[in-house]
C-alpha cells in the first residue's frame, strides 16, 4: 500500500513538473502548428537563472520570478525573431529551426556554465514532512502547489479576462479573431510569453528537486511533453493538464514494473502510441470543428462510435 | 589513401545514404519521419546478431534490408492512423520506443552494445564497396523519383486530397515510400555496424534522427545531390573544424537555424539557382 | 479489379439510395433518392447548410453514409474510399482548387492521365516514361482552354484558370462520372458565364456530370434536370424550368435573397 502512495506521490509531482511545461508547447502548436522543441532550452534556462540568482542574491523567490519574466521575454524575443520569420514555410522548416536553436541554447548553456551543471549554494525549501510512512519534501508540495497555481491562474485568465478569450478566438479561429481587430501578433506574445515561463517555472522547480542544472536538463522532459500533447488532444489545454498528470503516473508505476521490457524514458511514448492507435485524435479531442473534421471522424470504420467532442473547460 | 582517408570517405558514403533513404520518405513523400535512426538501427543491431553468428556479408546485407523495411512497413502502418501534424511525433516515439527496448535488452546488448563485430570477407576492399553501394543507392533514388512512383510522391507530398481525387491510394504510397527509405536505412546499418565493429544504442538516438533529417533539409528536401552535398558536408565538417571542437555542436545548431531562417529551400537548390543567374548573366 | 460494367446509353449510372446522414445528434442528410443518368447534366442546389456539401462527400468517398446506400453502375460504393472511387471512373473537381503547385499545369493534367499507371506502387515505379500521355494531357487542356498556359506554374494564375485546371485534372481520369463542386464559386459574372458554357459543352460530348452549385442564374440556363435540397431532404426534382416555378423552392431561396430571374 505504501508503494502504491509513494508511486502515486511521485508520479503526480512528475505530472505536475510535465504540466508546466507541457501547457507552453501546447499554446504554441495550438495556436502555430509548430513542434516548439526550443521550448526544451527555455527549461533548461529557467533552471539555470533561477539557480544563479538565487545564489548571487539570496533570495529564491526573485530568483525564482526574475528566471521567469526573463525567460519569458526570450521566449517572444524567440518568436519575433525567429519564427514570425518563416511561418508561411512548410512545417518542417520552424521544425528544423527550432531543433537548431534548443542545441544552440543548450550547447551555450554549458560553455558558459560548465559541463558538470550547478547546484543551489542554499538549497532553497528544505526539508519534508512526514505522511504516514511517507516522507514528502517541501519542494515537492510546492511543485504541485505552484503547478496548480499557475494553470488555474491560465484557466481563469483565458475564460474570464478579455484578453485571455481574444487568445482562445486566436486559437480556433484566427482569421475571424483578426477580422474582429485582434492583434495577432500581440495575441501570439503573449502566448510565447506565457508558455516560456511556465517552462522557466518548471525548471526552476526541477533544479531545486534534484538541487542540480545541467545544460543537458531539457531535453528527455521536452520529449514527453512533445508526446503528452498529442495525448492530452490537439488545442485541448484541459486534456493536456490531465494526459501531463496521467503521464506522471503511467512513468511511475511502467518504472518499476516494466523495467524489464522497457527504459524509463520510452514509457511515455510506447504509452502515446497505445493511445493514438485506438483514438487517433488523442484522448480528448479538441475544440468542436467544423463539418471537415466530423467527416473525417465519420471516416472511422469499424469502431463507428461516434463521440461528441468536449469542450475544453 | 590513408587509413584515416578511408576512414572518412567510408563514413561519408554511409551518411550519404542514411541520408537518400530519409530522402525518399520526407524529401520525395513529404512524410517528415523524426525516427529514422532507429532504422538505421535495426540494420546495424541485425547484422551485429548475424555477423557474429557467423553469417557472411552477402547474407547480412539483405537480411538487414528485409528487417529495416519490414520495421519500417509496421512503423507506416501506424504513421498512417495518426493525423498529419502528428507524424512527426509519431516517428519520434518509433525511435524512442526501439531505443528503450535495446537498452533494456540483454540480447541485444543493453546498454553496452554488441561489440567485436567480425570484418567482411572484402577486407580492405570494404571502403570501395560502401561507396558503391551509395553510388546505387543515389541511382536507385534517381529512377524512383524519375519514374510514377516519385511522381506520384510529389502529388502526395503536395496535397493528398487532390492526389486521392486522382485515384492515387495515398495510404499504398505512403507505405510504399517507407517501406524503400528504410530498408535503405537498413543498408547504411548493416555497413556501419561492419565500419565501426560495434554497435550501440546512443548512435541511434534521437540526434542521430535529427542529423539525418537536417542533412535532407539542408540539402533541399527531395534532392539527390542536395543529400549527398549535405551529408558530406556535415559529415566533414567536424573533421575541418576539429579545433573548435569545444564549439561543435553549438556551431551544427546555430547552422541549422540559420538556414532554415534564410535558405528554407536548401543549399542545393541555392547553388543551382546562382549557377543559373550566373549563366544568364554571361549570356546577356 | 473488376471488369467494368456496362451501363446502357440512357441507364442509370449514379444511384443515391435513401441516404442518411448523422453526425451524433445532426442530420446532416435524410432520406434522399434520386438517379443520375448516363450521359446526363444534372444540377444540385440548395441554400447553405442544405446538406449538398455532405452529398458530395457521400458520393466522392470522403464520408460513408449512416443509412442508405451510394451506388454506381450497380456496385455499392460504402466503404470504398476516395482514390478507388476515382479508380472506379468517379472523378472530382473541387470547390476549393487544389492544384499541385510545383507542377506546372500541364504536369499537373498528364498525372491525373496517367491514373492507370498510379495504380499500384509497383507499377509507378516501373514505368518512367511520361512523355506518352503529354497529348492527352494536353488535348484536356484545350477542351477547358487554357492549353497556352500549359508550362506556367498554378502559382501566378487566376483563381478561373486554376478552376479550369481542376475540371481538366478531372476529365483526364477519363471518368464515368464528373462531379463538380461550385466550380463557379469566386469567378466573376463573365468568367462565370464562360465556364459554364464550357460544363454545358463537356456534357454535350457525352460527359455525365453532376454540378453542385450556388449560381441559380447558371445553373437554370445550362442543366436539363435540377435536384434541390433543403434541411438534408430532397424537396425537388424535375426539369430546371418546373422545379424552379416550385413555390416551396422559392420559399426556401428567397430567405437567401437569391435571385431566381430567368436568364
Amino acid at each position: 500500500m505504501s508503494l502504491f502512495l509513494n508511486l502515486s506521490s511521485q508520479g503526480l509531482i512528475n505530472g505536475a513538473v510535465y504540466a508546466l511545461i507541457a501547457i507552453g508547447l501546447a499554446m504554441v502548436f495550438g495556436l502555430l502548428r509548430i513542434l516548439h522543441i526550443a521550448h526544451a532550452g527555455l527549461f533548461a534556462l529557467g533552471g539555470y537563472l533561477g539557480l544563479v540568482i538565487t545564489n548571487a542574491t539570496g533570495s529564491f523567490a526573485l530568483g525564482l520570478v526574475l528566471s521567469m519574466a526573463l525567460v519569458a521575454v526570450c521566449g517572444v524575443l524567440m518568436y519575433r525573431l525567429c519564427y514570425e520569420p518563416i511561418l508561411d514555410q512548410p512545417p518542417y522548416v520552424p521544425l528544423i529551426a527550432s531543433v537548431g536553436m534548443f542545441l544552440a541554447i543548450e550547447e551555450l548553456l554549458r560553455l558558459v556554465f560548465g559541463d558538470h551543471g550547478l547546484s543551489y549554494h542554499v538549497p532553497p525549501l528544505a526539508g519534508a514532512i512526514e505522511v504516514g510512512s511517507m516522507r514528502i519534501k517541501y519542494a515537492e508540495i510546492a511543485v504541485v502547489v505552484m503547478a496548480c497555481v499557475l494553470l488555474g491562474g491560465l484557466a481563469l485568465f483565458a475564460t474570464r479576462t478579455r484578453i485571455g478569450m481574444a487568445w482562445r478566438a486566436t486559437v480556433s479561429e484566427p482569421r475571424m479573431a483578426a477580422s474582429c481587430g485582434v492583434s495577432l501578433r500581440q495575441v501570439r506574445y503573449l502566448n510565447f510569453a506565457i508558455g516560456s515561463a511556465f517552462a522557466a517555472a518548471a525548471g526552476v522547480m526541477v533544479g531545486v528537486l534534484n538541487n542540480l542544472v545541467e545544460p543537458s536538463m531539457g531535453a528527455v522532459p521536452s520529449y514527453k511533453a512533445l508526446a503528452i500533447i498529442v495525448l492530452g488532444g490537439l488545442g485541448n489545454m484541459g486534456g493536456t493538464l490531465v494526459a501531463a498528470l496521467l503521464l506522471g503516473l503511467v512513468e511511475a508505476f511502467g518504472a518499476t514494473y516494466l523495467s524489464n521490457y522497457l527504459d524509463r524514458d520510452s514509457i511515455a511514448f510506447a504509452a502515446m502510441l497505445c493511445v493514438l492507435l485506438i483514438r487517433p485524435e488523442g484522448l480528448f479531442s479538441g475544440p468542436a470543428r467544423a463539418t471537415g473534421g466530423l467527416a473525417k471522424t465519420l471516416q472511422l470504420k469499424g469502431a463507428a462510435k461516434w463521440v461528441l467532442t468536449k469542450r475544453p473547460s | 589513401m590513408g587509413a584515416y582517408e578511408t576512414s572518412i570517405l567510408t563514413l561519408v558514403a554511409i551518411n550519404v545514404i542514411l541520408a537518400l533513404s530519409l530522402n525518399l520518405i520526407s524529401g520525395l513523400c513529404g512524410q517528415v519521419s523524426l525516427g529514422h535512426a532507429a532504422f538505421f538501427g535495426v540494420g546495424a543491431y541485425a547484422t551485429a546478431l548475424l555477423a557474429k553468428a557467423g553469417f557472411g556479408l552477402w547474407l547480412t546485407l539483405p537480411l538487414a534490408l528485409l528487417a529495416a523495411g519490414v520495421f519500417g512497413l509496421v512503423v507506416g502502418f501506424c504513421s498512417l492512423r495518426v493525423r498529419d501534424d502528428f507524424l512527426a511525433i509519431a516517428t519520434m516515439a518509433a525511435g524512442f520506443l526501439f531505443l528503450g527496448v535495446v537498452r533494456t535488452s540483454d540480447a541485444l546488448g543493453g546498454e553496452l552494445g554488441i561489440s567485436q563485430i567480425p570484418e567482411t570477407a572484402l577486407g580492405d576492399f570494404f571502403p570501395y564497396f560502401v561507396v558503391l553501394c551509395a553510388v546505387a543507392a543515389g541511382l536507385f533514388c534517381a529512377w524512383v523519383k524519375k519514374s510514377w512512383l516519385g511522381y506520384a510522391f510529389e502529388a502526395v507530398a503536395a496535397d493528398e486530397i487532390a492526389a486521392r481525387s486522382l485515384g492515387i491510394d495515398t495510404p499504398r504510397f505512403k507505405l510504399a515510400a517507407f517501406a524503400l527509405g528504410t530498408a535503405l536505412a537498413g543498408v547504411a546499418g548493416c555497413l556501419y555496424a561492419y565500419y565501426l565493429g560495434t554497435v550501440g544504442a546512443e548512435a541511434f538516438g534521437f540526434p542521430v534522427s535529427v542529423m539525418i533529417l537536417a542533412m535532407v533539409v539542408i540539402g533541399g528536401m527531395g534532392s539527390i545531390w542536395g543529400c549527398v552535398l549535405a551529408a558530406t558536408l556535415l559529415t566533414l565538417a567536424p573533421e575541418w573544424f576539429r579545433f573548435i571542437n569545444d564549439y561543435k555542436l553549438l556551431v551544427f545548431g546555430l547552422l541549422l537555424f540559420m538556414v532554415m531562417r534564410f535558405v528554407p529551400g536548401g543549399l542545393f537548390p541555392l547553388v543551382l539557382r546562382q549557377a543559373a543567374r550566373l549563366r544568364g548573366g554571361r549570356a546577356a | 479489379m473488376n471488369a467494368k460494367l456496362q451501363t446502357q446509353a440512357g441507364g442509370e449510372l449514379l444511384v443515391i439510395d435513401d441516404v442518411g446522414v448523422r453526425f451524433g445528434g445532426i442530420v446532416a442528410v435524410d432520406g434522399v433518392s434520386f438517379a443520375v443518368r448516363d450521359g446526363e447534366l444534372l444540377g444540385l442546389l440548395g441554400p447553405n447548410g442544405a446538406g449538398k456539401t455532405t452529398l458530395l462527400r457521400l458520393i466522392s468517398g470522403v464520408v460513408d453514409p449512416t443509412a442508405g446506400a451510394v451506388r454506381f453502375r450497380g456496385e455499392t460504393l460504402n466503404g470504398l474510399n476516395a482514390a478507388r472511387r476515382a479508380q472506379r471512373g468517379i472523378a472530382l473537381s473541387h470547390q476549393i482548387v487544389r492544384p499541385f503547385r510545383s507542377m506546372t499545369l500541364l504536369e499537373n493534367v498528364v498525372l491525373a492521365a496517367g491514373s492507370a499507371i498510379t495504380r499500384t506502387p509497383w507499377r509507378a515505379l516501373a514505368t518512367v516514361d511520361r512523355r506518352p500521355l503529354r497529348d492527352e494531357a494536353m488535348r484536356c487542356l484545350e477542351m477547358v482552354g487554357i492549353a497556352a498556359l500549359a508550362d506556367k506554374l498554378p502559382t501566378a494564375q487566376p483563381l478561373g484558370v486554376l478552376k479550369r485546371l481542376e475540371v481538366a485534372r478531372a476529365l483526364a481520369t477519363r471518368p464515368q462520372l464528373l462531379l463538380l463542386d461550385e466550380p463557379l464559386a469566386g469567378l466573376g459574372h463573365g468568367e462565370a458565364l464562360r465556364l459554364a458554357d464550357l460544363i454545358r459543352s463537356l456534357n454535350q460530348r457525352g460527359v455525365t456530370i453532376v454540378l453542385i452549385e450556388h449560381n441559380l442564374a447558371e445553373v437554370m440556363r445550362i442543366c436539363p434536370r435540377i435536384v434541390v435540397l433543403n434541411n438534408g431532404r430532397k424537396m425537388a426534382d424535375g426539369p430546371a424550368a418546373e422545379v424552379m416555378a416550385d413555390p416551396a423552392v422559392i420559399e426556401a431561396y428567397l430567405g437567401e435573397g437569391a435571385a431566381l430571374a430567368e436568364h
